[in-house]
């Protein structure tokens, strides 16, 4: 069985993470040098489509969602983290779904 | 052919220039550093000369790339490449460890990369003048809330600068941009100053 | 007096200080160290690789950079280091290439540029430079490997999967072509 949900919802969760206020990128959530290094890249490229920045996991127990942002250096990069951990959240919740098990954000870069 | 270059009629190692020697021996010999010595080689007067084009040709060889590359010769057209590579290498490299951030929500799993904290470390020392960061290390169980964390930020400076003004200045203000930031238990911030050498020869004259 | 703002001055750096920048993850340092070494690996590359290849060796190349930098011990040395890189992606390129003709079974027309235009050149190096480019295109990756790289004709002959006679000759024509250059502008 496919463990994935759908590419709309971490291509909107995506788009979401990028307008939260200080948010300045969204990074992929994989590897980056690896041998897959072609793919990823094609996937950044052609952003929006088919990306898997923000990735969602549906396990046995709940769902899971991975992020890694950039922010801007004028605010306190872990207000802006919790601000897009709390984006996440309420996209979940808004739309009635059930509020993943985990969702993990990283800040891998500020300024 | 309309453009003909004008080489010289004989080369040294033209094969009647050779004296009954090859280019390919006398390459090999020249690779052998001339030993043992090939007392056939050595005494002859052409043989001498092609080893000595051989070894002239040798000491300009990386000159020829050096030359390709100042003329841009096959360099790519535009930057498109340098975007390329630094839409691969990402921020994901090097980011080393995970520093948590506090969020009191079920789930939540918030943190920032110890390579972000050297970044804004960085960042903080561009700021000012007549320092670089050159580099950062964190200490301590980053890892772990509240453990106590020190910061060893190695610069250099430029020529002419208070050096202990500078130093206290960039100890000060990356406090500062770490507890904006992160939230971490900032125990020290050691600065260490290497040698000014670092902008060229004005620089390096000191 | 030398007082230059810090963000500025990166770009004047030297080579040791740039380097330990971007092994310690700063990318802005590594695109400095991008800009200052790319045209001499797409020199190198293009000389073992035929040309229109040496951009994704560039590629290649500082991608493993990136990543191995922090292992590099004399960050000082990053140049030769970054030499070494280049010359291993383009064999490894050339591989590659190997392996995919012998699969599609084509016969691949040797693409040198014919006669060298050597009358423009204005110095030694350009003149070279230009014979070089005129040679036939496994001449020129032998000299390059042997004469720029340092790689001995056993080594030469296994990276290229070719004989090692067939490797001498190669070097010794290209010797020749060359050193008749040379010898023009004594």
């Amino acid at each position: 069985m496919n463990d994935e949900t759908p590419d709309d919802i971490p291509t909107e969760l995506t788009r979401l993470l990028r307008n939260v206020d200080g948010v300045h990128t969204v990074y992929p959530t994989r590897h980056i040098v690896s041998t897959i290094v072609t793919a990823v890249v094609e996937a950044v490229r052609n952003d929006p489509v088919g990306m898997h920045l923000v990735t969602v996991t549906e396990g046995d127990d709940g769902t899971e969602v991975v992020a890694n942002i950039g922010v801007a250096a004028d605010q306190s990069a872990s207000m802006v983290c919790r601000r897009a951990h709390d984006a996440l959240r309420a996209y979940f919740a808004d739309s009635g779904s059930a509020v993943p098990r985990r969702i993990r954000v990283s800040v891998g870069r500020v300024g | 052919m309309t453009e003909t270059p004008e080489p010289s009629p004989t080369s040294p190692l033209d094969a009647a220039n050779l004296d009954g020697h090859t280019v390919e021996s006398l390459s090999d010999y020249l690779d052998s550093g001339r030993t043992p010595r090939i007392e056939a080689i050595e005494s002859s007067p052409a043989a001498q000369n092609a080893l000595a084009a051989l070894a002239r040709l040798r000491m300009v060889a990386p000159r020829v790339i050096d030359a390709d590359a100042a003329a841009d010769q096959f360099a790519p057209r535009n930057d498109h490449w340098i975007k390329r590579i630094l839409d691969q290498i990402g921020v994901q490299a090097n980011a080393g460890r995970d520093i948590p951030i506090s969020h009191d929500v079920p789930g939540a799993d918030l943190s920032i990369s110890e390579g972000a904290v050297r970044a804004i470390v960085r960042e903080v020392g561009d700021d000012m003048e007549g320092l670089l960061v050159e580099r950062c290390r964190l200490d301590g169980d980053v890892e772990t809330p509240g453990a106590p964390v020190d910061i060893t930020v190695e610069i250099s400076t430029f020529e002419g600068i208070d050096i202990a003004r500078a130093t206290a200045e960039l100890r000060e203000r990356v406090e500062r941009a770490i507890t904006l930031h992160v939230d971490m238990a900032l125990s020290s911030v050691i600065v260490r100053v290497r040698d000014t050498d670092l902008t060229g020869d004005e620089a390096r004259a000191r | 007096m030398v007082s230059l703002p810090g963000r500025d001055s990166l770009g004047h750096a030297d080579d040791r200080t740039i380097a330990t920048r971007a092994a310690d993850g700063d990318i802005r340092a590594f695109e400095i160290l991008m800009r200052r070494y790319g045209s001499l690996m797409s020199a190198y590359a293009a000389r073992i690789v035929n040309p229109t290849d040496a951009e994704d060796v560039v590629q290649e190349t500082f991608v493993t950079a990136w990543r191995d930098l922090p292992n590099l011990e004399n960050l000082g040395s990053v140049r030769s280091w970054l030499t070494t890189i280049v010359t291993r992606k383009s064999i490894d390129l050339l591989r590659t290439r190997r392996e995919q003709q012998s699969l599609d079974n084509v016969e691949v027309e040797d693409p040198s540029d014919g006669p060298a235009e050597t009358a423009n050149a204005t110095s030694l190096d350009e003149a070279l430079s230009a014979v070089l480019s005129s040679l036939p295109e496994d001449q020129r990756r032998c000299w390059t490997l042997r004469e720029v790289a340092g790689y001995g004709y056993q080594q030469i002959a296994d990276e290229l999967d070719l004989p090692v006679s067939t490797v001498r000759g190669l070097l010794a024509r290209s010797r020749s072509t060359l050193v008749r250059e040379m010898e023009a502008w004594r």
